[in-house]
């Protein structure tokens, strides 16, 4: 034995814990001892090069001995790769964005402005990164010290032949009540606008005649959301008639916006709530509250609609039926309170 | 290529339960590792190196076959032996095997 026999035991067994060392460096001495005499007998190598053959027949020291001692050469073996899968996914599908949109908040109401985009995104990316891999940690222990007390895949994934999917002919049993809830819901919104105007606030047990909203607004703004509310109704309507798709994903996608980007220019630019409203709360709140408030209305307004188009999109890609929540109002109208 | 490819995958499927039993009844008597994969292979059950060792450790750690380190001659080698158990698997495997052979001579001849 040479000192070529005895690098390619060492690197052989020293993963291996002392007790298998000693017992599979003997195993495979044997082995390179047999491998190199019958190369040398049958003429397949020369005494001098026998060896080094006979090493290059039994192949990477570390595949060979993985095969002697049964251990995975994978990460994740078929029986939990399922289930490691659907944990993951479930896991990622909101956990980042949660701890993300949580890390913008306390941002903005500690006073931070569009800087905190860089951070909110590293955030939501390291929390993506981490929840990968300790996920993907523990499952590749559990392949490697479950003794199989855990039963099959079907079992682990609590499996039974009632999770089966709908055909899609009978996936939208909610269909007429969805349409009944949207335009409610729409209606209440238009009586709303209309109501505001004529005061919403009691001060000391009386109404007060204040609008919510600015009355310039009655020029031009006010009349789009009214047309936008009838436009949302055609849709409602027009969904229950066809179905969800990538081209009415769009449309809904394209409601959102119109309702969001200008409510939220608006109340940015201060004007869409009247004057008089702010001067009647302005006593009963501070500039911290002010500011508290103003993030939570912009942060409110944007994820609705931003909720309101995925669901839709979602939708689209199951190729129509229920969305992301099953409640009535999943299409429900945004309203602009303050 | 690619059919030669598959038709290799489907031979080594059929074969890996064979060197099983073959190795079961082959070490009734005493052999060591080499001389084992000499013998099976002069015998028409062609099995590879790197599968037979790994083989034998696994069997053995199944006590279907046991081991002893023999050191009467220069070089010390591992001589493995059929255990009891390993005796009861391979009539049973064996009595499988001729079940199959009769099954598939069956499907043959019903065929004609």
């Amino acid at each position: 034995m040479t000192e070529l026999t005895d690098r390619y035991l060492f690197a052989a067994t020293r993963s291996l814990p002392a007790a298998q060392r000693e017992e599979l460096s003997r195993d495979l001495a044997e082995r390179i001892a047999d491998t190199i005499d019958a190369r040398v007998d049958s003429g397949a190598s020369t005494p001098e090069t026998a060896e080094h053959d006979a090493l290059v027949e039994l192949g990477h020291p570390a595949v060979l001995a993985a095969s002697y001692s049964d251990r995975p050469l994978m990460l994740i073996g078929p029986r939990y790769f399922l289930v490691w899968k659907r944990l993951l996914i479930f896991l990622e599908s909101f956990v980042p964005a949660t701890v993300a949109a949580a890390t913008a908040l306390g941002l903005v109401l500690s006073g931070g402005g569009w800087e905190i985009v860089g951070t909110v995104v590293t955030t939501g990316l390291t929390v993506a990164v981490h929840l990968a891999f300790w996920v993907t940690l523990v499952f590749a222990l559990i392949e490697r010290y479950d003794t199989g007390a855990v039963g099959s895949a079907d079992k682990l994934l609590g499996w039974t032949p009632d999770q089966l999917p709908q055909l899609p002919e009978v996936r939208r049993p909610h269909r007429r009540s969805d349409l009944i809830a949207s335009l409610v819901w729409l209606a209440i919104a238009a009586g709303l606008l209309v109501w505001q105007q004529f005061g919403v606030l009691w001060i000391g047990g009386e109404r007060s005649a204040v609008p919510l909203l600015a009355p310039e607004l009655w020029s031009f703004w006010l009349p789009y959301l009214f047309v936008l509310i009838a436009l949302e109704a055609a849709f409602a309507v027009w969904i229950y008639r066809s179905d969800w798709n990538w081209a009415n994903a769009l449309v809904n996608v394209a409601l959102s916006a119109a309702f969001a980007i200008p409510v939220i220019w608006l109340f940015v630019e201060g004007m869409l709530l009247s004057p008089e409203f702010l001067a009647a709360i302005d006593p009963y709140l501070d500039a911290d509250a002010e500011r508290v408030l103003s993030v939570l209305f912009i942060g409110g307004v944007a994820a609705i609609c931003a909720w309101d188009s995925i669901d839709g999109i979602i939708k689209a890609v199951r190729g129509g039926g229920r969305g992301t929540l099953d409640f009535p109002g999943n299409r429900s109208p945004r309203r602009a309170e303050g | 290529m690619n059919t030669d490819e598959t038709t290799a995958g489907h031979l080594q499927e059929l074969r890996r339960g064979t060197v099983v039993l073959a190795c079961l009844i082959r070490l009734r008597t005493p052999d060591y590792g080499y001389a084992l994969l000499e013998s099976l292979n002069g015998l028409g059950i062609l099995v590879d190196a790197n599968t037979l060792y790994p083989l034998l450790r696994r069997l053995e750690k199944q006590a279907l076959l046991t081991s002893e380190w023999n050191t009467d001659e220069a070089r010390p080698r591992k001589f493995y032996r059929t255990s009891p158990s390993g005796e009861l698997l391979a009539d049973a495997l064996m009595t499988d095997w001729r079940r199959i052979d009769d099954a598939l001579a069956g499907l043959t001849t019903g065929d004609e």
